[in-house]
């Protein structure tokens, strides 16, 4: 009887839950886990940040530098006229068609690929050409080049964002033209990373053959 | 005994496993970091090709020969660049007239090297 007596009485003490001290306890150690967890997950989510930066970066370089070479590659090295001095803007005239003589038609328009350094951007701006001629390229001087580039027509349209440096080489001086040779498109990409002060950068370099014939 | 709590064996198997994942999951995301820098370094590997490759068509077609190797450094990878010029795989085909010129782009990322490798044709016809 003694035995069966304790038996009752230590099955309804042993259905006990937690005390509060202990709740708070195992509540105040899982919040301090978590919290030497995320410190730990802060770098990586930054990294991942800088990444989805970077690619964002590359993608929009890259489609600026296919859009121009598609026009280069479409010209020839007389077609192609640069702005002297540090070279941020070059002018493509491009081939239209072949008549059924075999002779080139050249378009009546040209584009326009300028640096805007204040806002960090590509431009590209199509220009109808004056006096238009079909049998030769149709090129711009230099001033003529620097003179579209600097102006805000509102037909300029943006090719890249986040440029931080737009150099073709090799530098043209105003007298040459440039002959059958690689002509090399530097693209300096940057922007800043949020809750940082660190900045992402990515430099894409590509050449182009210009054909003389 | 009625109150009694986990074993030694218990606790040790636990808490193996709950490293076991903490780790998994840590380590998922360097994985990540490697990938975009492979990736980005996979593009510049490719703008390097294709540049490279407008070399050959500078050449004229009599005198057209492989470039010297080279190191160029972009963004703080070393790519290292080498380039061959020779017949096309055609058998039938005649390299006086058809040539091809290859390049090859090597570069590490944590040690694992990685190749692109780009070809072009070039004629000696007439346009």
């Amino acid at each position: 009887m003694p035995s069966n007596a304790r038996q009752g009485q230590s099955a309804f003490t042993r259905r006990r839950g937690f005390t509060l001290p202990e709740i708070l306890i195992a509540g105040g150690l899982a919040l301090l886990l978590m919290g030497v967890l995320i410190q730990s997950l802060i770098p990586a989510m930054r990294y991942s940040a800088e990444g989805a930066v970077r690619v964002e970066l590359q993608q929009a370089g890259i489609l600026a530098l296919q859009r121009m070479t598609s026009d280069l590659q479409k010209t020839t090295a007389a077609g192609v006229s640069l702005k002297t001095g540090p070279v941020d803007a070059m002018a493509v005239n491009t081939i239209q068609t072949v008549d059924s003589g075999g002779v080139r038609v050249w378009s009546d328009e040209i584009n326009v690929y300028s640096y805007d350094p204040t806002r960090k951007r590509i431009e590209v701006e199509t220009q109808k050409v004056t006096t238009p001629t079909t049998a030769f390229p149709n090129i711009l001087t230099s001033v003529q080049i620097q003179s579209i580039a600097s102006s805000q027509s509102g037909r300029e349209r943006l090719l890249a964002l986040n440029v931080d440096e737009f150099v073709i080489s090799p530098a043209a001086s105003a007298t040459t033209t440039l002959s059958a040779q690689p002509l090399s498109i530097t693209l300096k990409m940057g922007k800043d990373l949020p809750h940082t002060p660190k900045r992402a950068t990515m430099e894409l370099v590509r050449s182009v053959f210009l054909r003389n014939s | 005994m009625i109150r009694r709590g986990f074993t030694l064996l218990e606790t040790i198997v636990t808490s193996f496993i709950v490293s076991m994942i903490l780790i998994f999951v840590l380590n998922l995301f360097p994985a990540a970091m490697t990938a975009v820098r492979r990736s980005e370094s996979e593009v510049q590997a490719n703008l390097l090709a294709t540049s490279l490759l407008e070399q050959f068509r500078a050449q004229t077609f009599a005198d057209l020969k492989a470039l010297p190797d080279g190191d160029i450094t972009i963004d703080g990878t070393a790519y290292r660049y080498t380039t061959k010029v020779g017949p096309v795989t055609d058998p039938a085909s005649d390299p006086k007239y058809l040539k091809r010129a290859m390049v090859n782009v090597t570069w590490k990322v944590r040690q694992l090297e990685h190749t692109v490798k780009r070809e072009i044709w070039i004629h000696a016809l007439k346009r």
